[in-house]
């Protein structure tokens, strides 16, 4: 019997933090304010104008489902700026699943290259 | 005033618009989404940096928050549900603008804990309207509250428990200050649904019984704080 009243008031004082504690957050503006008053307490904290705005044009896109060209921006490619010749030959490599061409393969690509870049035969002297 | 459609749809919103029909504009976007949009765009303008700051100052980018991000997503949410704004008549128009605020601030609360459930479980995106808290009855109940001096018995140990906070670490001022955005009015304690606990958890980087814990350890101490005053 006496520890449930013990119980009692220790609840009751931890109610009673917790109320204290919480009602000075919403005097000054730590939690979501709800009420009138709490917006008005967050109002006396903080300084809108001071806090740089958002382009309303982001909004627009995202309520149109569009990606805004900062959006965009937000994608960062890996490994910086890439010549193209490297982009390229990563391309390739990626169209083999990332394997490596043998000597051989290589040996038989250059020798096709090079029969294709050769002109027509008749056209030497034109 | 409950909102209705709006016939005056072919005119264009205005800078100098009220808020309520601002809110009524967007609330016609099906009939005239240009004069909607219109409409966003001067209520986002007026409104959305009191959000920001909020956001910034409470640091909730340590939560994984972008502000940015967040106070977009608020006012888009806003655009949405224009049409379930509702205030008394005959406000003030000082009255009127705290009541829109606390809408947006409602909203913006109920994004945040459908952002810490997301942190649970990306998998599992729960839109379970049994979590979100009704805009206008929470504000309301809040409001009766807001009597002046409903609160004496607090009157004097504010200033202890301010010094308290002040020298706690950031890490625990944080932990404590996020989990009273869950303080029931009725309960008259924190209560933090288990899925959001555990979003919480993972955003702070350690387990629910852990925020348990320090919770409790973190009163504790503001018990002790405030007896040896």
């Amino acid at each position: 019997m006496k520890n449930d009243k013990n119980q009692a008031k220790t609840g009751a004082r931890e109610e009673n933090l917790e109320a204290l504690l919480h009602q000075v957050l919403r005097e000054d503006g730590k939690v979501f304010p709800t009420s009138d008053k709490d917006i008005s307490n967050l109002e006396a904290e903080v300084d809108p104008d001071e806090v740089k705005s958002i382009d309303p044009a982001r909004l627009l896109a995202r309520v149109r489902g569009e990606k805004t060209e900062e959006e965009s921006d937000k994608v960062v490619p890996l490994f910086g700026e890439v010549p193209n010749q490297v982009q390229e030959d990563m391309q390739a490599m990626a169209a083999r699943n990332g394997g490596q061409i043998t000597d051989e393969v290589r040996r038989q690509m250059e020798e096709d290259r090079a029969n294709a870049e050769k002109p027509p035969d008749g056209q030497k002297n034109q | 005033m409950s909102l209705m459609s709006s016939t005056e749809g072919q005119l264009k919103a205005k800078v100098e618009d009220d808020d309520v029909s601002l809110i009524l504009r967007m609330a016609d976007k099906n009939s005239n989404p240009k004069d909607a949009e219109a409409a966003l765009v001067i209520f986002f303008s007026r409104h959305h940096r009191l959000l920001k700051a909020f956001t910034e100052r409470n640091k909730y980018q340590s939560l994984g928050f972008d502000p940015e991000d967040f106070v977009l997503r608020t006012f888009h949410k806003a655009f949405d549900k224009a049409d379930t704004f509702d205030a008394p008549p005959n406000l003030s128009p000082e009255r009127l603008l705290k009541r829109v605020q606390a809408w947006l601030f409602q909203i913006a609360k109920n994004e945040f804990f459908m952002e810490l459930r997301k942190g649970l479980n990306k998998f599992e995106e729960t839109m379970d309207p049994g979590h979100m808290l009704s805009p206008d009855q929470e504000d309301l109940n809040q409001q009766v509250g807001d009597v002046e001096g409903a609160a004496p018995v607090l009157t004097g140990k504010a200033a202890a428990v301010r010094t308290f906070l002040d020298k706690l670490p950031e890490g625990d001022r944080q932990l404590l200050e996020t989990s009273f955005n869950f303080y029931d009015n009725n309960a008259r304690k924190v209560v933090i649904p288990e899925d959001i606990l555990k979003g919480l958890a993972n955003a702070l980087a350690t387990t629910p019984e852990g925020i348990k814990q320090k919770r409790k350890r973190l009163l504790q101490k503001l018990k002790e704080h405030l007896e040896n005053k």
